[in-house]
């Protein structure tokens, strides 16, 4: 161990794992830390009023009552969607405040360890607290954000320039020193897009968002979902290389990770292209009618329900004739005042 | 066809023009250092005349060791020195400004005066070069062999020819041998 300790380089290496090591761990304490999904679930049932239902004669016309009651079931509808709502939006409240105490705890703590401690270790402790903390203040601000596409596809990128940045910090204040790409091997190498790539996307996945719209889940074959994601992949990487061609800004650490992950991407790109080109040829039609009646299905059930919420008065009523129209609504008028 | 077809079909395509464009050297005037690969430690490379060699080496700064060799696999004797003639092949470490210059043609620098030492020509023979430390400023570089690259015109007569060069490259931070004396 003291042979290891003498030696720079193996200590920087065994740094470099336990940066790893450590932002897992928080990782994983924030995974063990969230409620269940099952308890989540629970909010849609907390506020169901119960109550006793009684008969009474109704002075109006019967067609009123109809109508006054189905006012009725909107409203509570709505009341339900609103509170819902309100529930959420307390929920999002207190997460963000709890992401903030921890955060600000965090970076005050290694700001604290950092200032008082000039060991090595201490140091790359107190790094690793701040980033932890930053990453935990921006996420509760994040849950405070609207949930508009813009936004949703400006925070991942936000966040990537975040956690960059933050990790080309810890790397200065442990002052390791950044080999150049060619002589990194393949665990080195694998490790960088990790912490650069993957890491952030974990965090931020892991954590509760409280999305409000449920994500479909796709039809597509699993190798289209990944060569599209590997497309944008591969785009974000060649604009950010791009960008730095231009050499209005020098970041060179961010140019060898960007083209080190764009190298990566192509050699996925091949195997990826090769796997849906197969799929491709293989099963286009099945697969395709597949995704398409479900598309056709998801737009057909929108529209009736739609169509039905909006009553029948509203639908097609230029393309029939109106006796015939409202021949259904008037059978049902007469049965219900037989009754 | 239908939508997802099409969507399909389209992604794939896109995936077969960006696997074209990304064919390591690739002589293309728009792929500029897109498709460079990553040099390795030891390697085989084909220089043509009238035009270069690159990789990109990755991020370098502060005081590092370099060891650069060439190898001849053709004679013990460096006999790869003397078929150049007049005209020398150019080794250049550069970072990335300096690089886009050279591709474009355009007059290009050096970060460290010791990397012009790296060229090899009738005065330099000794193709093993040994650099204990070398202070590097922190930026993105990238290996060069030219072979009078873009000097097509100024040429007496224009005939191509090509060279197999073995090289052998090594950075290392500057206490790095002496940790690991391997």
């Amino acid at each position: 161990m003291l042979v290891l300790l003498d030696s720079a380089n193996y200590l920087l290496e065994v740094y470099f794992w336990l940066i790893l090591g450590s932002i897992l761990l928080v990782t994983l304490t924030i995974i063990f830390a969230r409620p269940a999904p099952s308890q989540l679930n629970d909010n849609n049932e907390y506020d169901l009023k119960e109550g006793i239902v009684t008969e009474k004669a109704s002075d109006d016309h019967h067609a009123n009552t109809e109508r006054k009651e189905i006012d009725d079931k909107e409203l509570n509808k709505e009341e339900i969607e609103e509170e819902q709502e309100v529930l959420i939006q307390q929920a999002k409240k207190q997460w963000a405040l709890a992401f903030t105490i921890f955060g600000l705890s965090f970076m005050t703590v290694g700001s604290i360890v950092i200032y008082f401690f000039e060991y090595t270790f201490t140091t790359f402790f107190g790094s690793c607290m701040i980033y932890v903390g930053v990453m935990s203040i921006v996420k509760g601000m994040t849950l405070q954000l609207s949930e508009l596409g813009l936004v949703k596809k400006i925070v991942p990128i936000g966040i990537f320039f975040l956690n960059f940045g933050l990790i080309s910090l810890v790397l200065y204040l442990i002052e390791v020193d950044i080999q150049p790409w060619m002589m990194m091997d393949t665990g080195i190498r694998s490790s960088y897009l990790f912490v650069i790539y993957v890491l952030p996307y974990l965090i931020w996945t892991i954590v509760p968002s409280f999305n409000t719209t449920k994500e479909v889940k796709s039809t597509y074959p699993w190798a289209s979902i990944i060569l599209k994601n590997n497309l944008k992949f591969i785009l974000f990487n060649f604009i950010i290389i791009s960008i730095l061609n231009l050499n209005l800004i020098s970041l060179p650490f961010l140019r060898q990770v960007t083209k080190g992950a764009l190298e990566f991407s192509i050699y996925i790109l091949m195997i990826t292209v090769l796997l849906e080109t197969v799929a491709f040829i293989r099963k286009p039609k099945a697969t395709s009618n597949e995704i398409d009646q479900t598309e056709d299905l998801d737009a057909k059930i929108t529209t009736d329900y739609d169509r039905t919420e909006e009553g029948l008065a509203i639908r097609d009523f230029y393309e029939e004739e109106e006796n015939e129209y409202f021949s259904t609504e008037v059978i049902e008028q007469e049965e219900k005042n037989d009754r | 066809m239908t939508d997802s077809n099409w969507k399909r079909g389209g992604n794939i395509i896109i995936a077969l023009i960006i696997l074209v464009l990304t064919i390591p050297d690739l002589d293309m005037p728009y792929t500029k250092n897109y498709n460079l690969s990553f040099c390795s430690d030891s390697e085989v490379i084909e220089v043509e005349r009238f035009d270069f060699f690159a990789c990109e080496i990755g991020y370098l700064e502060g005081e590092m060791s370099l060891i650069l060799q060439l190898i001849s696999s053709e004679s013990e004797n460096w006999g790869l020195v003397d078929s150049f003639g007049d005209s020398p092949i150019n080794i250049l470490i550069l970072n990335q400004q300096n690089y886009n210059n050279f591709y474009d043609k355009e007059n290009y620098d050096v970060s460290n005066i010791e990397f012009l030492s790296l060229n090899i020509n009738e005065d330099n023979k000794d193709l093993s070069i040994n650099f204990p430390i070398i202070d590097i400023p922190s930026d993105y570089y990238f290996l060069v062999f030219d072979w009078e690259y873009g000097k097509e015109d100024e040429a007496d007569y224009a005939s191509t020819s090509t060279l197999d060069i073995s090289y052998y490259i090594q950075f290392r931070d500057s206490g790095y041998w002496e940790s690991r004396p391997y």
